[in-house]
C-alpha cells in the first residue's frame, strides 16, 4: 500500500508539471495585466504590456501611455478620448477590433485614444480623463450603460472598482485595489489559476456570496429599472460632475436599450447623447462573456463615426 | 448510510427486501419440499417485483388502463400517485431475486451471515446503477478476508479515471447537443438530427459504461471484483454480438432467469419468436414506464430474429479484428450496419413518446440528411474521434486503457496527466447519470 501511495503522490507531481507545462505552451489561461494604484489613488495599468487571451487565440496589449491598446495617435492633435470599461478595454477581441482602429479608418481627421479600466464606472471614466485633460480632447466619448449611473450612488453593485461619491460632503471615495492575495498567489501556477477561473462560481457560493449569473442578472435588471429617487440622485450627481470635473466635451454613447428616461436626463443636464441601435437579429455578443464582438465594435463604430459628423456639423 | 444519505425513508425499501431475501434464502435450505421451496421463491419474487411494480409502474399502468377505456369509447379519469422512485430500485430488487433464485436451484448454498448478505446487497459502488451482481460472484468475496493488491488497485484507479473520462467528457458534451437538438427538433433538417441521434448514441454509452467503469474500479481498489458490463458494444458487427456486449449483467440476468426458463431457442420457431419477444420488451420496460422503451425492446427484437432464426446469433463471438490494427471492409461495413440500427432505436430510448420518436426518425431519414449540419460543434466530435480510436486500440481489454503496463512509466504518467488534463478542461456541463432514474 505504501508503494501504491507514493506512486499517487508521484503522479500528482508529475500531472501538475505536466499541466503547468500544456497549460503555458497553450495559454489557456488569459493572462492578467498587471496594475497599480498612481499618487491620484486611480488603479492604473503598467505600460508596455502584452498576454494571451483565453486559449492564445490572440494578444492583448497595453501602450506606453499605460492604457489598453497596442497603437497610440502619432499626434495628439485632433484628440478624441474614447472611455469606457471593459466593453472598450475589449482585451477579448483581437487587437484589430477596437474602436480607435475602425474610427481611425472612417474619421482620419482624428486622432483617437482610448482610455479604459475594466469594472469602473462613470465618476471612474472622469477621473481616468482627469489626467489626459493636459492634451486638450476636442471630444471625450465616454461608453455607458444605465448600471455605470447606479452603482455610483447605490449599493445596487458590489464592483470594487466602483467610484462612489457622497454627495452631501461631495467626496470621492476611490476604489479598493482590485484582487486577493490567494488569488494573486494562484496566479502563478496557470493551470491551477484556469481551474480557479473556471470555478469562481464555486468560490464564490462557498464565500457566502450569489452565483456570479445570479448578480449579474439583478444588476441588469435594476440598471432597467430606475426609480424616481434614484434618477432625482443620478441628476445631483451630474451636476456634480459638471461642477467638479471638465465635462464640456464629453459624448455619452449609450449601450442599446439602456433606460430612455435616465437618457433622457443626460441629455437634459446638457450633455450630447447618442444611443447605440441594434438590430434585433444580429449576434453581437462574444461567445463566452456576452461582451461586444468583432462585429459588434464594427457596427458601433460606424455609428459613433456617424454621431461624430452630425456634432461637427453644429 | 451510502443509501440513506439520499433519502433515509428509502432505507426501509432495501432493508426489507434484503431481509426478505435472506430468509427466504435460509428457508430454502433448510427444505426440500419442492412446494415449500417454490412457495419461498414466489415470496421473494412478489416482495421484489411488487416494490419494483408500485414506485416504477403504478402510474404507467394506471393511465395505460384509462387509456385503453379511452380507446373503447369510456372515459376514464386514472388515479395517479406522487409516487418517488427510490434510487437504484430496479437494481438490487434483481440482484437479491437473483441470490433467491440461485439458492432455489441449487446454485448456491444460502449465507447464514447476514452481515455479508446486506453488505452484498448494498454494496455501494454498484448499488445505485450496476452491474447487477450476482450472488455467486460477489456474496463469497465477502467471507473472505482481502488484502491490498498494488497491481489491482492500478487497474481499478486506471478503470475510474477512464470512466470519468467516459462520463464528464464524452457523455455530459454529448447531452448538450443531444438534448439540444431532441428537444428543439422540428427546427432541424435530417442531416442534425442524424448527427443529433449520434449524439445520444455516445452519451448514454458514455454515461452507462463511464458509470460502470467507476463503480468496477472503486470495488477492484477495495478488492472486489465485480463483473463486466460493456464490452465495446459500438464494434459489434451484429445486433446478437450487441447484446453480448451491451449492459452485460442486464441481459445476462434476463437470459438466465427468463429466456431460458420459458425454453429459450430451443422448441418451434413461435417459441422462439415468442421467447425474443418477451426478452427483449420486457428488458425494455425494466428501462422505464413508458411504451417508447418497449417499442426500443421490441425493435431489437425484431432486429435480432432473423439472426436467430437462422442461427447466425453466435458467429461473431471473438474480439473484432484481434490482432490487427484496422477491420477488413467486410467487419467495417458490419459495424457501421450495427451501429446505424442501434442508432435508430436509440430515438425511441431518448424520446418522450412513440409519436416523437416517429416523427424525430421521418424528419431525419428523408432527403434532409443530406443537408449541411446546423451544428459545427468542432469540439466534441474531434474528441468523439480520438475517444473512438482509444477505444477501437485498447479494445482487447476488460476497458479501453487497461494495457498500460508495458510502457515506460513516463509515458504512462503522461497519458493519465493528459486524460485528467482533458477532463478538468473539456468537462460538459453536469449532467445526472441516465441509468439513476432506472
Amino acid at each position: 500500500m505504501k508503494l501504491f501511495f507514493r506512486n499517487i503522490l508521484f503522479l500528482f507531481l508529475f500531472l501538475f508539471l505536466f499541466t503547468e507545462i500544456v497549460a503555458r505552451l497553450f495559454h489557456i489561461s488569459t493572462d492578467a495585466p498587471k496594475t497599480y494604484k498612481n499618487e491620484r489613488e486611480n488603479i492604473r495599468y503598467y505600460p508596455n504590456q502584452e498576454g494571451y487571451w483565453d486559449g492564445g487565440r490572440h494578444k492583448w496589449y497595453i501602450n506606453k501611455l499605460g492604457y489598453p491598446g497596442k497603437n497610440i495617435p502619432k499626434s495628439f492633435d485632433n484628440l478624441v478620448l474614447l472611455i469606457g470599461d471593459s466593453y472598450i478595454q475589449n482585451f477579448m477581441n483581437p487587437d484589430s477590433c477596437r474602436q480607435r482602429e475602425y474610427l481611425s479608418k472612417l474619421k482620419p481627421n482624428y486622432n483617437f485614444l482610448e482610455c479604459s479600466m475594466a469594472g469602473i464606472n462613470l465618476l471612474g471614466y472622469f477621473e481616468y480623463s482627469k489626467v489626459l485633460d493636459s492634451l486638450n480632447p476636442v471630444h471625450k466619448i465616454i461608453y455607458v450603460s444605465s448600471s455605470d449611473f447606479l452603482s455610483n450612488i447605490t449599493k445596487k453593485s458590489s464592483n470594487v472598482n466602483g467610484y462612489k461619491v457622497n454627495l452631501e460632503n461631495k467626496v470621492v471615495n476611490h476604489p479598493k485595489y482590485r484582487g486577493s492575495r490567494l488569488k494573486d498567489i494562484i496566479y502563478n501556477f496557470k493551470f491551477i489559476y484556469y481551474l480557479y477561473r473556471k470555478n469562481i462560481h464555486l468560490f464564490n457560493e462557498l464565500n457566502g456570496g450569489k452565483k456570479l449569473s445570479d448578480k449579474n442578472k439583478n444588476i441588469a435588471k435594476n440598471a432597467l429599472d430606475i426609480s424616481h429617487e434614484d434618477l432625482i440622485q443620478i441628476g445631483d450627481l451630474l451636476s456634480f460632475i459638471i461642477q467638479n470635473y471638465n465635462s464640456g466635451n464629453v459624448l455619452f454613447v449609450f449601450h442599446p436599450n439602456s433606460n430612455k428616461e435616465l437618457i433622457n436626463l443626460t441629455r437634459k443636464k446638457g450633455f450630447k447623447v447618442f444611443e447605440i441601435k441594434k438590430e434585433k437579429n444580429v449576434n453581437w455578443k462574444t461567445k463566452k462573456d456576452g461582451h461586444w464582438n468583432c462585429q459588434a465594435h464594427k457596427q458601433i463604430a460606424n455609428q459613433v463615426s456617424l454621431f461624430l459628423e452630425t456634432i461637427d456639423k453644429k | 448510510m451510502f443509501y440513506g444519505w439520499w433519502d433515509w425513508r428509502f432505507l426501509s425499501l432495501i432493508v426489507f427486501s434484503s431481509f426478505v431475501d435472506y430468509y427466504v434464502g435460509i428457508g430454502l435450505g433448510r427444505t426440500d419440499d419442492p412446494k415449500k421451496s417454490k412457495t419461498l421463491l414466489w415470496i421473494s419474487m412478489l416482495v421484489n417485483l411488487g416494490f419494483l411494480g408500485f414506485f416504477k409502474y403504478y402510474n404507467f399502468f394506471a393511465e395505460s388502463f384509462a387509456d385503453a377505456f379511452t380507446l373503447l369509447g369510456h372515459h376514464i379519469e386514472p388515479s395517479r400517485l406522487s409516487i418517488v422512485l427510490p434510487v437504484g430500485i430496479s437494481f438490487y430488487t434483481f440482484q437479491t431475486m437473483s441470490y433467491s433464485i440461485d439458492v432455489y436451484r441449487k446454485k448456491l448454498k444460502p449465507t447464514k451471515d447476514i452481515v455479508a448478505f446486506f453488505a452484498f446487497v448494498s454494496f455501494f459502488p454498484q448499488l445505485v446503477a450496476g452491474p447487477i451482481e450476482r450472488a455467486t460472484n460477489l456474496l463469497p468475496q465477502f467471507y473472505k478476508k482481502r488484502t491490498f493488491e498494488y497491481n489491482k488497485a492500478v487497474d481499478g484507479m486506471r478503470q475510474i479515471l477512464w470512466g470519468l473520462f467516459k462520463k464528464v467528457v464524452i457523455a455530459d458534451n454529448a447531452a448538450q447537443i443531444a438534448n439540444q437538438i431532441f428537444n428543439n427538433y422540428e427546427d432541424y433538417s435530417g442531416s442534425t438530427l442524424f448527427l443529433g441521434a449520434i449524439f445520444f448514441t455516445f452519451q448514454i454509452y458514455g454515461d452507462f459504461s463511464g458509470y460502470s467503469d467507476i463503480a468496477i474500479g472503486t470495488s477492484r481498489l477495495f478488492g472486489f471484483n465485480l463483473m463486466q458490463n460493456f464490452a465495446f458494444p459500438y464494434f459489434s458487427r451484429d445486433i446478437a454480438e450487441f447484446w453480448r456486449r451491451w449492459h452485460i449483467s442486464l441481459s445476462t440476468w434476463f437470459r438466465d432467469y427468463l429466456y431460458i426458463p420459458l425454453g429459450g431457442s430451443r422448441g418451434s420457431t413461435w417459441m422462439k419468436v415468442r421467447n425474443t419477444f418477451i426478452i427483449f420488451v420486457v428488458s425494455g420496460f425494466w428501462h422505464g414506464a413508458n411504451w417508447t422503451f418497449i417499442v426500443w425492446g421490441a425493435l431489437n427484437a425484431i432486429y435480432f430474429l432473423p439472426l436467430l432464426l437462422m442461427k447466425k446469433n453466435r458467429v461473431n463471438t471473438d474480439t473484432v479484428a484481434e490482432g490487427k490494427y484496422l477491420p477488413s471492409i467486410k467487419e467495417f461495413f458490419q459495424m457501421a450496419t450495427t451501429f446505424f440500427i442501434t442508432v435508430i432505436a436509440w430515438v425511441f430510448f431518448r424520446s418522450d413518446s412513440i409519436s416523437q420518436a416517429l416523427l424525430y426518425l421521418k424528419r431525419m431519414l428523408n432527403i434532409s440528411i443530406f443537408n449541411k449540419f446546423e451544428f459545427y460543434e468542432t469540439k466534441i466530435i474531434f474528441l468523439l474521434i480520438i475517444f473512438i480510436l482509444i477505444e477501437w486500440f485498447g479494445r482487447t481489454g476488460k476497458f479501453a486503457i487497461q494495457k498500460l503496463d508495458w510502457l515506460p512509466f513516463y509515458i504512462r504518467y503522461s497519458i493519465y496527466s493528459l486524460i485528467i488534463f482533458v477532463i478538468l478542461v473539456y468537462s460538459g456541463k453536469p449532467q445526472e447519470f441516465i441509468y439513476f432514474q432506472f
